[in-house]
């Protein structure tokens, strides 16, 4: 069992590979968890094309037929209406993926599977700023928790650089030499009332993108004069970016754009040492 | 002129000044007129002094408006800690106030390596304050402390009150004092296990660390604050190097000691040493650090950077 195995709904994998058989075996095994689960299933796809994953799928077993046929499964090869030039157009390209997920989960709708092979774009020479854009625009819809996405990046064309800089805007980023961590490192459940995010699991710097663009999506949701609440009770670890990022976003005294329930005496020392370190907060007396 | 001549200070700019005290009798005798000349003058007063020392001075000038204890024995037990949590802090606190600061960062009981990161404190209080309005005395045990600390003290600071009076400091040379305590740091004594990193691998930087940690039977709080510090110097491995390093831990008698290597360069002294503008982001991470721990030490040139952070096996609760 391998980590593709532990994706779950919410969650936003950045999936890495050297070996187009390593980026195809992943996808198989996403697509195989979700047609069992019932799960609706839509990849856009580029050098992975869709004849390379219904072969893998073929020889895993997994029947593909009837899913193909009522569209529980679909796959979108490179120059599909998301992207009909072929070209990188963020716009349009999230605009596919919002209608998709604005769906999902709703009465008459399954929850949805994304598969993005993202190789083609840093290998076109997209900026990585406006990969990590487009990543954490995908980050806002999948955090609702009735969407799982597996965003796949070949090593070979492109620098440990970008792979950082884009791995960032994902919650868990992981490739087949990383067995060993099992599950992503951080969860997001969307909460209604309170409107809210409840925060599972752990960020600094390898999820610390994501992480904020999941509090800058919070901060908006909550209606006007009340504060949006982070549940924060099941955050294991925050580094100090993120310290930093819960500051910024008004989630410390005096402010109340965004209220923190749960804090741990870790969390709260260290939101306390970095309002102090900013001039914000003067905590104690140094009598 | 007496030779305890404390008084008489600058209205304006930094002023950083030694003051060489033989007995209690003399550091009274320093701290008392330079006291009261700040609360005369309206300015905030901070001392910071060991706990013995401030016991001692607190009982001697007794409790007024605008006048502020901490004791450096704990407050400074990390020597980076005293700039930007001690007096930083204090400053800042005072926005457009001049303020006086007693500051008594190096006793006769702080160890060798403790030492070395004091005298680079010293050195870099000059270019870190140089455009604040606060008058800086630091009081130096001379009858207990070694010579070579004296003849430091003479080179980090621009005037000594001592017992040849007030003078300006002819070996005055901060940099050369941060040059020459900017050294390798010694090999461990101790058993080290060690774990190379990379971005996708941070979270098991930290469950490293925490085996250790509870192992070596530090309390629940104390292991998060290494985890948060070892994840951020990791960290900053990974975006300033080459995309990784290695941590080494082990445990000595009263310390467990993580270090972190990677090949890049810390070029600013100053980094992690002020607390940065809130907008700022160079050094909040290793300002962070220095909060969190009982001892940072560094030593960083073109070739790599080694930082050693010790966590006291032995302290209370928090």
């Amino acid at each position: 069992m391998g980590v593709v195995d532990q994706v779950r709904l919410g969650d936003h994998a950045c999936w890495t590979y050297d070996e187009r058989t390593e980026g195809l075996d992943a996808v198989g095994r996403f697509v195989t968890a979700g047609l069992r689960l019932g799960h609706r299933i839509l990849c856009f796809l580029d050098a992975l094309t869709p004849d390379a994953v219904l072969a893998d799928l073929a020889a895993r077993g997994v029947p593909t037929g009837s899913a193909l046929a009522d569209g529980r499964l679909r796959l979108i090869p490179a120059g599909g209406s998301h992207r009909p030039q072929g070209g990188w157009d963020r716009p349009r390209m999230v605009a596919a993926i919002a209608a998709e997920t604005a769906r999902a989960g709703h009465p008459g709708y399954a929850a949805l599977r994304l598969v993005a092979d993202m190789a083609w774009a840093l290998r076109a020479g997209t900026p990585v700023a406006e990969l990590q854009r487009y990543e954490s625009q995908v980050d806002a819809l999948v955090s609702g928790g009735r969407v799982a996405a597996l965003c796949l990046y070949d090593r070979r064309v492109c620098s440990d650089e970008q792979i950082r800089a884009v791995a960032a805007a994902h919650t868990a980023t992981a490739g087949p030499d990383a067995g060993r961590r099992r599950t992503p490192l951080l969860r997001a459940y969307r909460t209604t009332d309170p409107c809210g995010l409840r925060l599972v699991g752990e960020v600094d710097r390898s999820n610390g993108d994501a992480f904020s663009a999941m509090l800058s999506d919070v901060a908006g949701c909550a209606p006007s004069g009340r504060p949006a609440v982070l549940d924060v009770s099941e955050l294991a670890f925050a580094d100090v970016r993120a310290a930093y990022a819960l500051l910024d976003l008004g989630a410390v005294p005096p402010s109340d754009r965004v209220r923190l329930v749960g804090c741990r005496p870790a969390l709260r020392r260290l939101l306390d040492l970095v309002g102090q370190g900013s001039g914000m907060e003067t905590v104690g007396d140094p009598a | 002129m007496t030779m305890l001549d404390t008084t008489g200070w600058p209205t304006d700019g930094l002023a950083h000044e030694g003051f060489f005290y033989g007995d209690q009798r003399h550091l009274l005798d320093g701290m008392l007129p330079f006291i009261a000349e700040g609360l005369a003058r309206g300015e905030p007063v901070l001392v910071a002094l060991p706990t013995v020392n401030l016991a001692l001075v607190r009982d001697a000038v007794g409790e007024a408006p605008g006048l502020h204890w901490t004791d450096m024995g704990e407050a400074g037990r990390n020597p980076g800690a005293i700039l930007p949590w001690v007096l930083q802090a204090f400053v800042d606190r005072h926005p457009g106030r001049r303020t006086r600061i007693v500051g008594e960062s190096v006793w006769s009981g702080r160890s060798d390596a403790e030492y070395g990161a004091c005298a680079q404190h010293e050195a870099l209080v000059n270019a870190a304050l140089a455009e604040r309005g606060v008058s800086l005395l630091c009081p130096y045990d001379a009858g207990r402390l070694a010579e070579a600390v004296l003849a430091d003290a003479c080179a980090t600071h621009p005037v000594i009150v001592g017992p040849q009076g007030r003078r300006p400091s002819v070996g005055f040379a901060p940099s050369d004092v941060l040059v020459r305590y900017n050294q390798p740091l010694p090999a461990p004594a101790h058993p080290v296990a060690a774990l190379d990193y990379a971005l996708d691998t941070l979270p098991e930087v930290r469950r490293f660390v925490t085996g250790y940690a509870e192992t070596a039977g530090l309390d629940a709080g104390r292991v998060v604050d290494l985890q948060i510090a070892v994840t951020e110097l990791a960290a900053n491995s990974i975006t300033h190097a080459a995309g990784g390093g290695t941590l080494l831990v082990w445990c000595t008698d009263d310390d467990l000691v993580c270090e972190v290597r990677d090949d890049g360069w810390l070029a600013d002294p100053l980094v992690g040493r002020l607390a940065p503008a809130p907008d700022g982001v160079g050094g909040r991470g290793l300002v962070i650090v220095h909060a969190l721990c009982d001892l940072v030490l560094l030593h960083s040139t073109a070739a790599g950077t080694m930082v050693r952070l010790h966590m006291r096996r032995w302290r209370g609760q928090r």
